[in-house]
């Protein structure tokens, strides 16, 4: 194995959605090496969230292989892709709704222990604890930590939601729009978190903010209908005459 | 967390005591809301923990009573044989119907249990030669044995606190259950079933182990309710008998463990006492139930924790 493919992390392989008649996703081939923070962007309905899905195998390819650490996970359960090592924050923020900021941060760590005793009181296994408390400080929760998830702000609902998929200690973490909603405020906060988050984990960040993808970035891929139209660094996309027609042109 | 402890044990000591000093048709309705407490609780695990409505609980009320009744009947088994045979059938059947019931899961999940509950109660209306269908069977109930040591089930005083303490082992199980990481990822499951499994459980185990855990504590019910009339018959399979824990939940408070218990002594002395007299007790109970949907909606004991954590 060459160097370079030993540090790839997650790979599509022709990778193909369709719903019926529409093909959501059309061969799509990405190569992701580990450290990297690849953004995703496109027009609405290019396929973005769809690729996410297929990766964390919330739905099942048509066709088209995913490896992911060199092994294929296409077809497998969410949990267990989930299990080796890919978080998923989804475009609609999802959390435990009646349960406090401790507990859904608990619930993510939790799945990373086995507790030798299935029977043990939850409260007994400090570790988590520990471990909990320092992602909500690491998040910026720590002053909500006993509060009820539904009663926080769109802001802190998405703060906790990033956390949740923190929680788990992922290898890559996939981020669907996560500053969508958000108040100016939040957004540098949520963005700096990012960036914080992308010294140690791969990311694939799917943002309709520019300007927040070409300063967190490495690198760009551009999906279109279901088809990736251009990859490079956030420089080369800017310059790239077709993403322009077909993306950042229409903003205009 | 003193004032807990003080709690507790007032409540065994009034238990306890009550045991011998009731009337005997109190201490008769004590036994049964013993009984239908355990009922209660196995129904909370599965809809207040884990989210699943089940309307066919009474499948695993009637097997298990069918269960500890017949090898009593047939070959006279002693009381702790039959009590586990009798659970050890609806935990086999716990895990088939479960199995069906969680894969399809969502509404069909309701509809599923729904016709497992039509199909058990028609088939132990039809197989008389089993059940005795709707006249059903009676039994002599066997002695409680402890070594050389026993106790018979017709002094309604051993009866009291035999049941009693299988209600208090219950719960005490349970309790210890919902307390475990596994309780709390059965409460994760209840708030949002995707959000669980993206974060690496695998929900469909967890769902059918609340299942399993139901099946068995309704089951339990059933057997020492079969022990207490020392009968059974068809309408132990009685979709009636599936409504009940979902009454009892709802006004008690689902997710609380003891909200069910609470709905089951509410409820029971009412058509302990008005039903004798009154055929339509049944409204009185869906007065009941309409009354604490729109003044307190997470049940009786769902409201007092919320006001006792806000104060
Ligand atoms: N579960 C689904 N069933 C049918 N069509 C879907 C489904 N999910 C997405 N689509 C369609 O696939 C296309 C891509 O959707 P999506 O991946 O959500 O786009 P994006 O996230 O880039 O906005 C859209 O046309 C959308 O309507
Ligand atoms: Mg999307």
């Amino acid at each position: 194995m060459k160097d370079s493919e030993k540090s790839i992390i997650i790979e599509t392989h022709e990778l193909t959605k369709s719903f019926g008649g529409l093909v959501a996703l059309n061969n799509v081939n990405l190569r992701i090496p580990k450290g990297e923070l690849r953004a995703i962007i496109g027009p609405n309905g290019a396929g973005k969230s769809t690729l996410l899905n297929t990766i964390t195998g919330r739905l099942t390819p048509t066709s088209g292989e995913i490896y992911f650490l060199g092994e294929k996970i296409t077809g497998l359960p969410p949990h267990e892709i989930a299990r080796r090592g890919i978080a998923l924050s989804l475009q609609i923020v999802q959390v435990f709704p009646n349960l406090s900021v401790f507990d859904n941060i608990w619930l993510g760590v939790k799945m990373r222990f086995k507790t030798r005793n299935p029977f043990i009181h939850w409260r007994q296994l400090k570790v988590i604890e520990e471990k909990v408390i320092e992602i909500c400080k690491k998040i910026g929760l720590e002053n909500k930590i006993d509060e009820i998830a539904s009663n926080l702000s769109h802001g802190d609902q998405r703060l906790l939601d990033i956390a949740i998929a923190l929680s788990t200690n992922p290898k890559l973490l996939l981020l669907d729009e996560p500053l969508a909603g958000l108040s100016v405020k939040e957004r540098r906060h949520v963005s700096n978190l990012i960036k914080e988050l992308s010294q140690e984990k791969t990311i694939i960040l799917i943002e309709h903010d520019i300007d927040a993808v070409m300063r967190l970035a490495d690198r760009i891929t551009v999906l279109d209908r279901g088809r990736v139209i251009a990859e490079g660094t956030p420089r080369e996309i800017s310059e790239d005459r077709q993403v322009q027609e077909v993306y950042i042109g229409s903003r205009e | 967390m003193k004032n807990r402890l003080i709690l507790y044990v007032l409540v065994l000591v009034i238990l306890f005591s009550l045991g011998f000093t009731l009337p005997t048709d109190m201490r008769s309705l004590s036994i049964d809301i013993f009984i239908f407490a355990i009922y209660a609780m196995a129904y909370d695990i599965l809809y207040g923990y884990t989210g699943q409505f089940s309307y066919g609980q009474a499948v695993f009320f009637g097997v298990a009573a069918y269960g500890l009744l017949l090898p009593v009947l047939h070959t006279n088994t002693n009381l702790w044989v039959s009590l586990t045979i009798a659970l050890v059938i609806t935990v086999v059947f716990g895990i088939v119907l479960g199995f069906l019931a969680v894969r399809l899961g969502g509404a069909y999940f309701v509809i599923i249990t729904i016709i497992f509950n039509l199909t058990f109660y028609l088939i132990a209306l039809d197989w008389i030669w089993l059940t005795g269908g709707d006249d059903g069977l009676t039994f002599r109930a066997p002695k409680i044995e402890f070594g050389v040591f026993s106790l018979s089930l017709y002094d309604p005083v051993v009866t009291y606190y035999f049941m009693l303490s299988f209600l208090l082992a219950s719960y005490l199980i349970l309790k210890r259950l919902i307390s475990s990481p596994i309780g709390k990822v059965l409460i994760a499951i209840r708030e949002n079933e995707e959000r669980a499994q993206l974060i690496g459980y695998n929900v469909f185990r967890y769902k059918l182990l609340a299942y399993v855990v139901s099946a068995l504590f309704t089951g339990l019910s059933g057997a020492l309710y079969s022990l207490r009339t020392r009968y059974a018959s068809a309408d132990y399979f009685n979709i009636a008998l599936s409504v009940q824990p979902i009454i009892w939940t709802l006004v008690g408070g689902a997710g609380t463990l003891t909200g069910p218990i609470v709905g089951v002594i509410l409820i029971n002395p009412l058509i302990y006492y008005i039903g004798v007299w009154w055929k339509h007790y049944l409204s009185i109970i869906g007065a009941l139930m309409i009354f604490v949907v729109i003044y307190s909606p997470k049940g009786i004991v769902g409201n007092l924790i919320n006001k006792i954590e806000k104060s």
